[in-house]
């Protein structure tokens, strides 16, 4: 009877280290961690994300249109770099 | 073994302590899943032992706790596999403490049935037995306090991103 459960002590630590190197080396469980970290993100506050990218939309949006108005061209031409350019 | 009525005063006072970590481990929805099943499983166990108590006789008293809390280790076990989840530190820690009870137990059963056949010459041993089991219980309700702590985390972590 004492023997028993010595060797049920046995079992139940054998099984114990042969779980925690199972769940160590398995890739199910870091999958699950991941996804479990994924949804916690995306319920944190959708909405200022959104507003977040709409104030870089409009941000963009008035560089293009200030560009569009401010534009000059720069760039200085030389003839001989063209004849250049055509030979090769 | 201590005086009864504080050993049943005790008993009281944990079952109360492994009720309201069961219970703060029940309310966490976000993570750490493995507490909540192994103080469930140590809660039933609790419930379990009043009854178990009354069918040991003095030769399998201590083989009979012995056995029972190895048995709450193997369901345990066999649980987190069948739900795939994963051991938390606090888990193993436990299961650790619950280790050393049971080699105590184991113990105590050579000394008091094998050796001397009573319990008159070694009531000293038998209740610093006790005592080194009380606090090992404590200590596990306050390991499982700490693993339900995360219930704050969860539900007021994200103030931050609000404002």
């Amino acid at each position: 009877m004492e023997i028993a459960i010595w060797t049920f002590i046995v079992i139940v630590l054998v099984a114990l280290f042969k779980t925690l190197k199972f769940e160590k080396y398995n890739s199910l469980y870091d999958e699950r961690q991941l996804l479990t970290r994924y949804f916690e993100i995306k319920k944190i506050n959708p909405d200022s994300r959104v507003a977040e990218f709409k104030v870089w939309e409009k941000a963009a949006q008035n560089l293009i249109e200030q560009n569009k108005n401010k534009k000059v061209d720069n760039i200085i031409k030389f003839k001989v770099f063209d004849n250049t350019k055509q030979l090769s | 073994m201590i005086n009864l009525e504080l050993g049943y005063f005790i008993a009281k006072f944990y079952l109360a302590g492994y009720f309201l970590c069961f219970f703060l481990s029940f309310n966490n929805k976000y993570d750490n899943k493995s507490n909540l099943i192994i103080t469930t499983v140590a809660l039933i166990n609790c419930i379990f032992n009043q009854y178990l108590k009354e069918i040991l006789d003095f030769y399998t008293f201590y083989l009979g706790a012995a056995f029972q809390l190895l048995t709450l280790l193997l369901i345990s076990i066999i649980i987190h596999l069948f739900f795939k989840v994963k051991h938390e530190k606090s888990t193993v820690f436990v299961y650790g403490l619950y280790i050393f009870i049971v080699i105590s137990y184991l113990i105590i059963h050579r000394v008091r049935v094998v050796m001397f056949d009573s319990d008159e010459h070694i009531m000293w041993l038998i209740n610093g037995q006790s005592i080194f089991t009380l606090t090992l219980y404590f200590l596990s309700i306050c390991v499982f306090i700490y693993g339900s702590k995360t219930l704050w985390k969860s539900q007021f972590g994200r103030l931050s991103s609000l404002f």
